[in-house]
């Protein structure tokens, strides 16, 4: 659905990707993680055909998305982390934008309206930030397009939102979507993503799927000096340390996206390791 | 499906375009009339003699129509100048050729007709208004003043002026306006600013090349009519005048009276397909 190959891409002064690759599969929903500046929104503007590579190609549902052919702008849609909405009611919304998405559905729409609580009275400008962001979600997740990219959704959003953010995103993923959300807060994405892709300096540092990790590595509280000692990854914490081990009996822990995102980013060749076996 | 054009499409576009936009196009409009009465109330106040002769009518059409043309088009692909903007208007499934024939139609095809109705309300207000003054107080009817109540029709020319004057004014008029449309999607700030120094530093580069460069490989002499021409200046045996053929002068009159805008539309459609959201 998604192949990007040999991609480099650069600013002016700074080169972001030297040869990076990674596909992307239907029917799943995949966490685009990394440090600030490291390229995760370029990475979607690349795959959005907003910004254009330098040299490798970029593939999206067939089509060059530098091209910006309707027929791929109508099954792709972009919630970016600064997004501009115009002046008007939802409904006009609705009525004006929706008949360019052909897989649009007005009922979904409004059911994710009403889980958002958004009200319907005010025009889009009189919103606050998080309640045009949640209408903006609303409206990318009802256009079903088959590539969903997110760039930090969840930036902007109060506690409630967050979870009822969960909530519709684990509703709406079927075996023809690909979505890609990008962030920085890995707690948000928690039980949500099934894939996940760190990048660090332009380079994938990690690109797993969530059963393959949680396979392969433990994640839980240690009291066990022994074994908090020779944790792959291990945190002190209030009560107990929180440590990444080998998965040595096959029973499946709950993933802590924090602490795993932590664990390649600083100790990266102890997790690879477990993965290269 | 048409990747170029598709009118349904278009029309969807369009629809959605206005429907977003006009709110500030009205506002616009009224604000235009606005400026036209405090203009022509200046001038009332001002001049002692007549103020809306037909000269000052036809300038001020003219003037205004310019001046707020490039302006208005200087803005039309304002939402590229922001990032979150540009996302929003480069990712509409609408195809570089349709969101480029919308910024025509607003900017240049409506804005005309919108323009020039607005002119018409005003100055047919203001030009009765000042024949009925004229009528009770006897102001501005002196002979000298060449007082008229005339509502003046700004396509027509006097016939001392030729008669297709006020076209090549139109199309140039068109012309630096479609400058302005590819100013708007050229530059990310202060696109009317950059433009018009942009237009500034064109014009004067090919004056320099024209008087500087090309005299370099021409015996002494000038052009005339504007180009058509080169009177080589010879003082003892007579000038001597080099006319380009007929057919090639009629070929390069007709491209540079009706090609400009053309060129700058297709100019502004390959840098609208090719713009990138860096913000």
């Amino acid at each position: 659905m998604i192949q990007i190959q040999n991609l480099h891409f650069g600013y002016r002064r700074k080169k972001v990707f030297t040869g990076l690759n990674l596909q992307l599969q239907p029917g799943h929903i995949y966490g685009l993680l990394g440090k600030n500046g490291t390229g995760k929104s370029t990475l979607l503007k690349n795959m959005a055909g907003l910004l254009f590579p330098d040299e490798g190609s970029v593939n999206v549902l067939g089509f060059a998305p530098e091209k910006r052919q309707p027929a791929f702008l109508q099954d792709i849609f972009m919630v970016p982390e600064e997004f501009f909405l115009p002046d008007i009611p939802i409904e006009h919304l609705v009525k004006y934008h929706a008949p360019f998405y052909p897989k649009f559905n007005d009922d979904q729409f409004n059911r994710y309206i009403t889980e958002f609580d958004i009200p319907r009275s005010n025009t889009l400008q009189k919103m606050s930030y998080g309640q045009k962001k949640k209408v903006l979600i609303s409206f990318g997740l009802a256009c079903n397009t088959s590539v969903l990219l997110m760039d930090e959704p969840t930036n902007g959003l109060d506690i409630m939102s967050k979870s009822q953010f969960r909530k519709v995103m684990a509703g709406c993923i079927d075996e023809t979507k690909c979505i890609v959300i990008s962030t920085h807060q890995v707690k948000d994405l928690e039980n949500l993503i099934d894939r996940i892709t760190i990048i660090d300096e332009g380079k994938i540092l990690f690109d797993q799927t969530v059963e393959n990790i949680t396979r392969k590595l433990s994640f839980h509280i240690s009291f066990d000096n022994e074994e908090i000692k020779q944790a792959l990854h291990r945190e002190a914490s209030l009560r107990g340390s929180a440590v990444i081990t080998r998965n040595v009996t096959g029973e499946e822990s709950k993933l802590d996206l924090e602490l795993l995102y932590k664990a390649i980013i600083l100790n990266g060749n102890a997790i690879h390791s477990v993965f290269n076996a | 499906m048409n990747s170029f054009f598709d009118f349904n499409r278009w029309v969807l576009y369009t629809s959605k375009h206005w429907n977003e936009n006009k709110k500030k196009y009205l506002l616009s409009l009224g604000a235009i009339g606005g400026l036209l009465i405090l203009w022509y109330s200046f001038l009332i106040l001002i001049t002692r003699d007549n103020p809306m002769g037909e000269n000052i009518q036809m300038v001020t059409y003219y003037v205004g129509f310019n001046l707020i043309g490039c302006l208005f088009a200087s803005l039309m692909f304002a939402d590229l100048n922001e990032g979150a903007s540009a996302i929003h208007f480069l990712m509409l499934p609408a195809s570089a050729f349709e969101k480029l024939l919308t910024g025509i139609l607003f900017s240049l095809v409506l804005f005309f007709v919108s323009y020039t109705l607005v002119y018409y309300v005003v100055d047919y207000a203001i030009v009765k208004w000042i024949s009925t003054i004229a009528a009770e107080t006897g102001h501005y009817t002196k002979a000298d003043y060449g007082f008229t109540s005339k509502v003046v029709n700004v396509f027509v020319a006097p016939p001392d002026m030729g008669e297709n004057l006020y076209l090549y004014i139109m199309l140039a008029c068109i012309g630096v306006q479609s400058m302005y449309l590819l100013g708007s999607v050229y530059f990310v700030k202060y696109n009317f600013i950059k433009t018009m120094v942009s237009v500034l530093v064109i014009f004067l580069a090919f004056v320099f090349f024209v008087h500087k460069v090309i005299s370099l490989f021409m015996p002494y002499g000038a052009f005339f009519e504007p180009f058509s021409v080169y009177r080589v200046f010879n003082g003892d045996k007579g000038d001597l005048a080099i006319r380009l053929p007929e057919w090639l002068n009629s070929i390069c009159l007709f491209l540079f009276k009706y090609s400009l805008a053309p060129v700058m539309w297709v100019a502004t459609y390959f840098r609208l397909k090719e713009k990138e959201v860096n913000a």
